[in-house]
């Protein structure tokens, strides 16, 4: 099972200026037309999916008033168009018809920025952050990127109409205050199907400011993703090197709440985080009892991770007894609580019943142990980034025996 | 960082500072024999050693008994990370009751009974009379009552003597509210206590249109029900049973619950009452002691025993209980399941009779037969014995009058258990409650001597009861003790998880 | 050891309020006299009469147990004076509890 990329290459003729562009069928121009985006567009917007075939059975279509053409394969034959058209992709998988991408003059790179049925599509707000936490997967950059504010305004108006989850994340979101509002009204207004889930340090959120102006967006489902590492400010404030990041991020989220905020709290599974894993369920519990969820995921081994492995590096069966004790202390309690980005077979079958498949489609892939695993379905996988180094000693195909254990125990 | 200006001890060699804090010697023979508490409710044990290190700024920075007493809210680190906003936020949540009126209101319909129960607090009127019954204007002007208080949920609950002799007008009652209630937009519950003697299909008609509950009153097998529970015609375990029966085939299995008191005779029988209760299927129990009230305390000779007797009825009984469930019979008890909400959450159980600043008056109502105001069942009963000192007025008389009282101002100046002798300094008082007509009952006095006081040795009793099981019980029993806390079943809890 | 137990206490030590919290917490126990000298307090205690089977020995050091808790607490409430009201005030503001 191959990850699919959010990425890959195509010869692009007459392109003049960036653009984003919505990728559609005939069918489905004739059916919906533009009606097929969200929000509003105009037909400049659409880049008309066009196999060799249809082309060449039916040249009229390259009068159609669409934006440009998008040939999935080698072009066959000759382009009798000074309009703009994309042929050959490096990877034929990656654009499909839905999806929205992105493309600039000079640069034969074509971005996917929304790919149609993955529920796993974000909108990216920066690569700025407040944070410099030790595993952090996306370095942060100190530059000015505040382009991404208008590019995911007009993401949101070619997006499918339909219900899905939509994450907004970076780098840190609320670096861009204004911008992230403005992007929270457009996906109410243009977007009410989808659920929102944005991930944040918090720490912003501790200026009360924040309270009327979240409050007022009113979205019917808007989530944000805390992560608390600790049950105290030195462990915490460690783990994000940021002194005072555990206190602002703890005001942050009575502000949160105070703003009627749907609030998930996160944690990363990692030698600083585990040893004192109860204790942070306990914390959160007693402290933070509005939490909605509790997400407790395994880490990915890329980026600042990479240098810190000495602090980071624990092999997950070597903490299966705290995660269960936090686990079990959080679900006697009513409190939902997931695990995330664990092998299953890293996960004590009790435990199983907590765990999801949750790597993004675009990040996750099984190793050759994998081939003959019967869980494999069922299992998120690895990161694309793992390597031997944080492979854990556990690692091995489930039979089918095995397996049923897990799903007998999720009952 | 505070917003006031507070003497601190000026040695800077501290890396820590105190917050506050309550401690208590368990007694248990065990190395971490201290329970701690802080004022959110959060504890620890400790030991000795321990306990002086921690009072005399000794614990060794980033240890995890330090790390403990920082994320618990023994300890703070000036100038780093300041805690006080997560420690109202847990104080808040704890007293959240104060931040509404009086959500249960009785009525108290009729006097008229046909039972002579032993035991009873109130003076049973002959079944012929009507001078003992809640006159219309009277109950009119009570749901006016109720509707001044603010609180969003209420709970009205029909009291007597028996209350079905009195239906008609617990008809209109409900009626009355049931109209109001469309432009309130309450949630309202009514419920019945009531022998279930005199259910009529006319009754239970009324009851499913407007999902009305019932409480009854069973104290165990027949033999033990009906010596505790007289009645004429001595049938009156069949007749409670029967009524049972007949409301849950109209209205649902749980629309009955059952509460049982426990008189001498009782004591002595802890298992045959849960089995009585397992073979009605009934999924709560609650063992609560006899009170002192009403014709309780003129029999008391025969009646009445001493607290000590009652906790160890209850950690048999509730041995017996652990056990059950724990084969898969699904029954808990209700006041050990609020203690544990007490001790394990932040959360207020919201039961009336454990609160501090107490319960009566604040929390619920009495609107009595006689058209007085009383803060609680019990200072109506109090009646009984003479003592109408504890009216809050009339019940024509605005909400805010009553609760502006005279007599509510004396309850609420013995009603704060933080500041009464004995449990200002008791590290369960976040746990525990204050009731001064108890103590008004039983020692003539609402502040009362903590020590001689039968409340304080219940509370103490079955609190310490339940800190030793949390603490020292088998991964089983605090499997249970947590399907009681969450109302989950047995099995759902497959581990008890960290223990805090 | 016989009775009635006695004990001399510095005052500096353990204050009045102290001793009036020991006497009080046990007074199911013992009966306990207090005696204010210049910097001494002294105790005189006697069985109470539930508890008549207790001896001066017992008596002894569980005064002394209940008087260091006692100091203890004081020690605590010393260091943090203030809090608890503060706490109370800002987690119950808003609630009609005024002041």
């Amino acid at each position: 099972m191959a990850m699919l990329r959010k990425e890959t290459h195509f010869e692009i003729h007459h392109l003049n200026e960036p653009k984003l562009l919505k990728v559609i069928t005939l069918d489905e121009f004739i059916e919906q037309g533009l009606a097929v985006c969200a929000g509003s567009a105009e037909f400049c917007d659409l880049l008309l999916w066009l196999p060799n075939e249809e082309r060449l059975r039916s040249p009229h279509l390259l009068s159609l008033p669409v934006g440009g053409f998008l040939i999935p394969e080698p072009l066959i034959g000759d382009f009798d168009s000074a309009r703009l058209h994309l042929h050959t992709p490096k990877d034929s998988d990656v654009v499909q018809p839905g999806d929205v991408i992105a493309i600039t003059p000079g640069n034969p790179l074509v971005r996917v920025l929304y790919r149609r049925g993955s529920d796993s599509n974000l909108l990216f707000m920066t690569d700025r952050c407040n944070s410099l936490c030790l595993m952090c997967s996306q370095p942060p950059k100190d530059i000015d990127d505040r382009w991404h504010i208008e590019e995911n305004l007009r993401l949101i108006d070619l997006m499918d109409r339909v219900e899905e989850n939509l994450g907004i994340s970076g780098g840190e979101p609320t670096l861009y205050r204004d911008g992230l509002l403005e992007i929270l009204a457009k996906c109410k207004a243009v977007l009410p199907q989808k659920s929102i889930h944005v991930l944040s340090n918090g720490r912003l959120f501790q200026d009360p400011s924040w309270i009327a102006a979240l409050s007022a967006i009113g979205h019917p489902q808007l989530s944000w993703g805390i992560p608390l590492y600790a049950d105290n400010a030195e462990d915490h404030d460690h783990v994000v090197q940021a002194p005072g990041a555990f206190s602002e991020t703890l005001q942050g989220l009575y502000n949160l709440a105070r703003a009627n905020q749907i609030i998930e709290i996160r944690v990363v599974l990692n030698r600083l985080t585990t040893p004192r894993l109860p204790e942070l369920a306990h914390y959160v519990f007693r402290n933070l009892p509005f939490v909605r969820h509790v997400a407790l995921m395994g880490i990915e081994s890329t980026g600042l991770a990479r240098k810190n492995y000495e602090e980071l590096w624990i092999d997950p069966l070597d903490y299966q007894e705290p995660l269960s004790q936090a686990v079990y202390f959080l679900f006697n309690r009513g409190v939902p609580v997931s695990i995330y980005n664990l092998p299953l077979c890293l996960i004590p079958a009790h435990l199983s019943r907590f765990a999801r498949q949750s790597i993004s489609d675009w990040k996750n892939l099984f190793i050759d142990t994998c081939q003959q695993c019967a869980a494999v379905k069922h299992c998120s996988g690895f990161f694309k980034s793992h390597t031997d180094r944080w492979q854990s000693r556990g690692v091995q195909r489930l039979s089918t025996e095995a397996f049923s254990a897990y799903a007998r125990s999720a009952q | 960082m505070w917003g006031f200006a507070v003497t601190l001890i000026a040695t800077d060699a501290k890396h820590y500072r105190l917050l506050p804090f309550r401690f208590m010697r368990m007694n248990t023979g065990h190395d971490r024999d201290i329970l701690l508490t802080s004022d959110t409710g959060e504890y620890m044990h400790i030991n000795d050693a321990q306990l002086r290190a921690l009072s005399y700024f000794n614990v060794r920075a980033s240890t995890p008994f330090y790390k403990d007493l920082l994320a618990r809210h023994f300890i703070y680190e000036p100038g780093r990370h300041d805690p006080f906003p997560e420690m109202a936020a847990q104080y808040r949540s704890r007293k959240d009751f104060l931040f509404q009126g009086p959500a249960l209101h009785l009525f108290v319909v009729t006097l008229r009974c046909n039972h002579t129960c032993q035991y009873c607090q109130v003076s049973r009127a002959p079944l012929g009379g009507s001078g003992h019954d809640l006159s219309e204007a009277d109950a009119q002007a009570a749901v006016d009552r109720l509707f001044e208080s603010n609180a969003p949920a209420l709970t009205v609950e029909f009291q007597g003597g028996e209350p079905l002799l009195a239906f008609q007008r617990v008809r209109q009652i409900v009626e009355w509210i049931v109209e109001r209630n469309v432009v309130e937009q309450r949630d309202i519950q009514f419920v019945i206590t009531t022998t279930l003697h005199h259910l009529t299909e006319e009754i239970l008609d009324f009851a499913e249109q407007n999902r009305i509950q019932f409480s009854t009153s069973l104290d165990g097998p027949a033999p033990l029900h009906n010596a505790n529970r007289p009645t004429p015609s001595r049938d009156s375990y069949e007749r409670t049973v029967k009524g049972i029966q007949w409301v849950r085939e109209r209205l649902g299995h749980d629309a009955v619950s059952a509460l049982t008191t426990l008189t001498s005779r009782s004591l002595e029988q802890p298992e045959a009452i849960i089995d009585e209760y397992v073979s009605q299927s009934f999924s709560t129990i609650s063992l609560r002691p006899l009170s002192p009230y009403g014709f309780a305390t003129k029999s008391a000779h025969r009646l009445d025993y001493p607290i000590e007797r009652y906790l160890a009825f209850y950690k048999k009984a509730l041995a017996y209980l652990l056990d059950i469930n724990q084969q898969g019979v699904y029954l808990s008890e209700s006041y050990a399941s609020l203690l544990l909400k007490n001790i394990l959450t932040p959360f207020s159980s919201g039961y009336v009779d454990l609160r501090s600043p107490a319960g009566a008056g604040t929390a619920a109502l009495v609107y009595n037969y006689d058209g007085y105001v009383y803060p609680s069942d019990e200072a109506r009963m109090l009646l009984e014995m003479g003592e109408d000192g504890l009216r809050l007025g009339t019940v024509q008389q605005p909400l805010s009058e009553l609760l502006a009282s005279p007599v509510m101002n004396a309850l609420l100046a013995s009603g704060v258990a933080e500041a009464l002798p004995g449990c200002s300094d008791c590290a369960l008082v976040p746990y525990c409650g204050a009731d001064p007509i108890e103590h008004y009952a039983r020692q003539a006095d609402p502040i009362g001597h903590r020590v001689f006081s039968s409340f304080c040795k219940k509370n103490m009793g079955l609190l310490k009861h339940l800190f030793g099981l949390l603490c020292d019980g088998d991964d089983n029993v605090q499997r249970v003790l947590l399907s009681w806390l969450n109302r989950r079943s047995y099995n759902d809890v497959q581990f008890p998880g960290y223990g805090g | 050891m016989t009775w009635p137990v006695t004990l001399k206490l510095d005052s500096a030590a353990y204050p009045l309020s102290v001793v009036q919290r020991a006497a009080y917490s046990l007074a199911d126990t013992v009966a306990i006299q207090v005696g204010i000298e210049t910097n001494q307090i002294s105790l005189t205690a006697y069985p109470a009469e539930a508890k008549l089977t207790l001896s001066p020995q017992q008596a002894h050091s569980l005064i002394l147990q209940h008087l260091n808790d006692f100091a203890l607490r004081a020690h605590i409430n010393r260091e943090t004076a203030g809090l608890r009201e503060v706490l109370a005030r800002a987690a119950l503001a808003g609630c009609g509890v005024s002041q």
